[in-house]
């Protein structure tokens, strides 16, 4: 169609129309091609002989965006900004805040309410404004009146259908649009745009915003620029699958004690008294079993008493049996002994695999597991918390291997400066809290207490070799790490805390 | 554990501490005493509950004094005879038995020791009492009590003035109206007659275990204390009384004994004899992992305020009575380090050499939380332990086998046993509404199980959510397919199944070999209102239990 190839400035006259449809004026021709007023007056003629170019006198219309307009192109539309203020305050407010903190004025206000409220996205009760749901299609709005604004002047031409529509919504609010009228003569092209394109195709030349699979198959991607990005411009978040800190943490723990060659044991949150409290050689008036800290639940049982053991469970407590103790010195009720409970500590899991591996000459087993307290949750108290518990029964275990043992497992938690205080517990002797320097803190905390089994604890399951125990609580160290505060943080499961907690934060 | 309040410069004085008494702060830990906060001289000092002779500061500086190394060896205080008895009734034997009594003389009592004395009197009465049932102590000023006294019973029209009071009250406006009868009224059990203690012009000492008369009280200037000890455990009697006597002889008391005359036996009291223990220098170093000497070791006993001598291989240890702590050779060994100190053990490396294992089922869940994090799960935890308004009523659910429920919950909160994940899911997605959509969120948790005749079972679930305007069956019956490929490489069957708090027609069985493997469905849009959810929600709940043992089979 096109005779002979297109003389340079030709082509920079028909690319200046590409992107206007609508044609232009002959100095706006000029002006976008870069070229001279009478430079511009000869290549018309030429396209037009070419049958490229047509001329003809009109009127055209192009809009520019208003104050309004300009307004929102920077902060939204009015019902976007309020209901954005909405949602921030929880989905609920007043009205004298939300005219506070909207900074509209009042007419901007009011049409902006009587949107939210059309659309069936908000509801007002007295003063008190409500979210329902988001219903109003802002978008859509706005981003015309950002490419509005980026070309600074549009023509009708350069509208599509839609955009159109929503333009003709847009008049009908006021200060948003101003339109305006040019009469003149107009140079418009006479093919349609991407015929015109692939004439005026220069490598290098053509810019778009984005490669499309249809560019890369048809290879024009050798021909076309990619343009420059705002590599500053924020981006949507995204919302990956991630696991709980708590998850994290144990798989540290277990990583920690496989290294040191321990045998994981699990077991379950129900347990009888017998496992959780007699076998560890707590008397059973001892105040941790009432019901002020325990939790009990009646009217169910477990087969879980062994007969084997449970004589000589209760004669140690009356009387030492053959522990070498002196015992309690009470009588020693085994119907107590068959209450079910909610574990209190993990030591019960740990105390059975000592019982099941009595014949074994080394054990070395760990546990982490839920355990249960009847109390009030606070910042520092939780009813459900997770324990850590290790032992090493060996004829070759002593205190300061202990000492080892733990050197070397919080060295792999990340607490490099242990030192021992001694304290009580009921099932081991000598009994040692453990404390760690936690340097950013500059301050020695307790975390963790461990000792060796009592023989009241140990000999009544058939072992005689000494027991090395220790435990700790997983929360403390998630908390340490992550630096919180209140350990009901944990398990209050806001999804903003578990989507933006930092995976080295320790 | 119990604290208490300990004035740093009195201490240093009472060991002869002439240097900055800051420096007894580092010391102290050692002793097993926590210092739980600091304001000027003033300590708060946590102690174990083994140890009741740490409740004053006379007991402490015993301690200090031996690791300090200025006494060593055992406390020793003599008891002198008296002429006070306690006339034991009768009537006592089936509420509350026992009784020890001791006099101490010399003292002038300022305000300060008194409120020491209360504060030792409170730590038996919770620890070696448990909360006075088995024993409570009377304070009295001797000098206002007439021997012989009797230890008796009354009825519930008896009348006395109570301590703190100006008038008489019979012991049953006591118990059902005084605050301390209130209190501690249930420590007698059931009984019509109640325990008294009276002289011989039949004023009231006390209403063990609730509350002294008021004629006896002590006040400041008081030089001469009879104490009382009842209870229902003779050993635990004699155990408190050993802790008073020593504390009143550590602060200047004479010592003399009271004479218990029952009808049949007589006994004196307090009873401060030593109990001697065999102990191997053998066991010691085994335990302790330690080479020592036995002169090492009894050193480091008598340090410990114990007495110990060298008789052949072994070691013969002394006991006071008031360490009744001791109960085991292991106690002793304890004392060895306590004396030694715990400063100078240094950690041994020597460690045995064993192979390390996890829990299959730990491996499994890990693999499980894997799989449905990599389909963009978010995990989180909620408790086993939950409330009747988030696992039943608010899910529109009926408890089919009835419900595990905990005794005596100190929080609704926490009461009942969870036997579904669900519904904790639900509640999480109802607290995050305002938080950008979409929610999809998981957990892997133990529900129980009530097998029906009193037996309960615990079984291990997952459980994923999925909530954003969209959400749908189709997207979790996708989930649930994506996550049995990934694990079996197989499609499960879906038989229509419908409970809450599901839709009716829109949730179903899971099914695979025949066996139900789980649940998932659209939640009914009555749950999601009452949660108020504005989203539909998708759910599905697998057991991992039957998962984890066709995953072993599939190898």
């Amino acid at each position: 169609m096109v005779e002979g190839p297109l003389h340079p400035l030709e082509k920079k006259v028909l690319r200046a129309l590409v992107e206007r449809p609508g044609g232009l004026t002959l100095e706006e021709l000029a002006r976008e091609a870069g070229i001279e007023i009478d430079q511009a007056r000869r290549v018309i003629e030429w396209l037009r002989s070419r049958g490229l170019l047509e001329v003809e006198e009109r009127t055209r219309l192009s809009y520019r965006l208003g104050d309004n307009g300009l307004r929102a192109v920077e902060e939204g539309l009015p019902e976007r900004r309020l209901l954005e203020i909405l949602l921030l305050g929880g989905g609920k407010i007043d009205m004298a805040d939300l005219v506070r903190k909207g900074g509209l004025s009042k007419d901007e206000f009011d049409a902006g309410i009587g949107r939210l409220v059309g659309s069936g996205s908000i509801e007002i009760e007295g003063r008190t404004v409500k979210f329902v749901k988001d219903n109003i299609d802002s978008y859509r709005y706005e981003r015309l009146l950002r490419r509005i604004g980026e070309l600074d002047e549009v023509f009708e031409e350069q509208l599509d259908e839609e955009e159109r529509a929503i333009l003709h919504e847009l008049k009908r609010r006021s200060g948003y649009i101003v339109p305006m009228k040019h009469k003149g003569v107009y140079v418009r092209p006479s093919l349609p745009a991407d015929e015109l394109k692939d004439l005026v195709v220069e490598e290098g030349i053509e810019e778009i915003t984005a490669l499309t699979p249809e560019i890369l198959a048809d290879g024009r991607w050798r021909h076309v620029k990619l343009t420059g990005i705002d590599v500053t411009t924020p981006v949507p978040s995204l919302y990956p699958g991630r696991e709980h800190p708590i998850s994290t943490y144990s798989r540290m723990v277990r990583r920690a004690f496989l290294s040191m060659g321990f045998e994981e044991v699990c077991g379950g949150v129900l347990q009888t008294s017998f496992w959780n409290f007699d076998v560890l050689y707590t008397p059973q008036d001892h105040p941790a079993r009432d019901l002020q800290d325990t939790f009990y639940i009646e009217g169910v049982s477990l087969d879980d008493v062994p007969s084997d053991i449970v004589d000589n469970v209760g004669h140690t407590h009356e009387n030492g049996w053959i522990t070498g103790s002196r015992g309690w010195g009470y009588e020693w009720d085994a119907g107590e002994a068959r209450r079910i409970l909610l574990r209190t500590h993990t030591t019960v899991l740990t105390v059975k695999a000592l019982h099941a591996l009595r014949s074994r000459p080394l054990v070395k087993v760990f546990s982490i597991g839920r355990v249960f307290r009847n109390e009030k949750a606070d910042a520092k108290h939780l009813v459900e918390f997770h324990q850590i518990e290790g032992i090493v029964k060996s004829k070759n275990a002593n205190l300061r291997q202990l000492m080892g043992y733990i050197s070397e497992f919080y060295r792999k938690l990340g607490f490099t400066k242990v030192k021992f205080w001694p304290t009580y517990f009921p099932y081991t002797e000598p009994s040692l809290q453990i404390m760690v320097h936690v340097d950013e803190l500059d301050r020695w905390l307790e975390l963790g207490g461990m000792g060796i089994f009592r023989p009241e604890v140990t000999i009544p399951l058939g072992v005689k070799d000494p027991v090395l125990a220790w435990g700790l609580g997983l929360e403390r160290i998630v908390m340490l790490a992550l630096g919180i505060h209140d350990a009901r943080r944990l398990y209050d499961n806001r999804l903003s805390w578990l989507r933006g907690v930092s995976m080295c934060q320790s | 554990m119990p604290v208490i309040e300990v004035d740093l410069k009195d201490l240093a004085q009472l060991v002869d501490w002439d240097s900055d008494e800051g420096k007894l702060l580092e010391i102290l830990p050692y002793l097993g005493l926590d210092i739980e906060s600091v304001e000027g001289s003033t300590v708060r000092v946590e102690y174990s509950p083994n140890r009741p002779d740490y409740a004053t500061l006379y007991g402490i500086a015993a301690s200090l004094d031996g690791i300090l190394g200025r006494e060593r060896g055992a406390l020793r205080h003599e008891v002198k005879g008296s002429d006070v008895v306690f006339l034991v009734g009768e009537g006592v034997r089936r509420i509350r038995p026992y009784i020890a009594g001791i006099l101490a003389t010399g003292l002038r009592l300022h305000d300060v020791e008194i409120k020491m004395l209360m504060r030792l009197q409170e730590d038996l009465h919770e620890g070696v009492g448990r909360k006075r049932r088995k024993v409570a102590i009377g304070l009295h000023d001797a000098d206002h009590v007439k021997p012989p006294i009797r230890y008796t019973t009354v009825d519930g029209d008896f009348k006395f003035v109570p301590l703190g009071e100006s008038r008489e009250w019979a012991v049953e406006e006591v118990l059902n109206k005084h605050p301390n009868g209130i209190r501690y009224g249930a420590a007698l059990g059931e009984t019509k007659r109640y325990p008294l203690l009276m002289d011989s012009e039949r004023k009231t000492l006390s209403l063990p275990p609730i509350i002294n008369g008021g004629y006896t009280m002590l006040a400041p200037g008081a030089g001469r204390i009879l104490v009382d000890i009842t209870g229902t455990s003779l050993r635990r009697v004699l155990d408190a009384a050993s802790v008073l006597a020593v504390t009143l002889a550590e602060m200047g008391a004479e010592l003399h004994s009271v004479a218990i005359r029952y009808a049949d036996i007589e006994m004196q009291t307090p009873d401060l004899s030593i109990t001697e223990m065999e102990l191997d220098p053998r066991e010691v170093n085994r335990l302790l992992g330690l080479e020592l000497t036995q002169e090492e070791i009894v050193e480091s006993l008598l340090k410990a305020r114990l007495d110990a001598d060298v008789m052949g291989t072994k070691l013969l240890v002394r006991i006071p009575r008031y360490r009744f702590d001791v109960m085991h050779e292991v106690d002793l060994i304890e004392e060895v380090a306590y004396g030694l100190g715990y400063e100078r053990m240094t950690p041994s490396y020597d460690l045995e050499y064993t192979t390390g294992e996890l829990q299959r089922s730990t491996m499994f869940k890990e693999s499980i939380r894997r799989a449905v994090i990599g389909l963009g799960f978010q995990e989180v935890l909620t408790t086993d332990l939950t409330s009747y308004e988030r696992l039943y009523s608010s899910m529109g659910r009926e408890p089919e086998n009835g419900t595990l429920r905990v005794v005596a919950t100190k929080s609704s909160e926490y009461e009942y046993l969870r036997d579904t994940l669900v519904p904790g899911l639900l509640w999480v997605l109802s607290s995050n509404t305002h938080e950008e959509y979409p929610h999809r969120i998981f957990e892997i948790g133990t529900v129980v199980i009530d097998e029906g005749a009193g037996r309960i079972g615990e079984g291990e679930r997952l459980a994923i959510g999925i909530a954003h305007s969209r959400s749908s069956f189709t997207e979790v019956k996708s989930t649930v397919e994506s996550l049995f490929k990934i694990l079996l490489g197989r499609e499960p069957d879906y038989v229509p199944h419908t409970t809450r708090p599901y839709s009716e027609g829109r949730a179903a069985s899971i099914i695979l070999d025949r066996r139900n493997l789980g649940i998932l469905g659209e939640i009914h849009p009555a749950v999601l209102d009452g949660l108020k959810i504005q989203v539909p929600v998708a759910a599905a709940e697998l057991d991992l239990d039957a998962l984890e043992e066709m995953c072993t089979t599939v190898k």
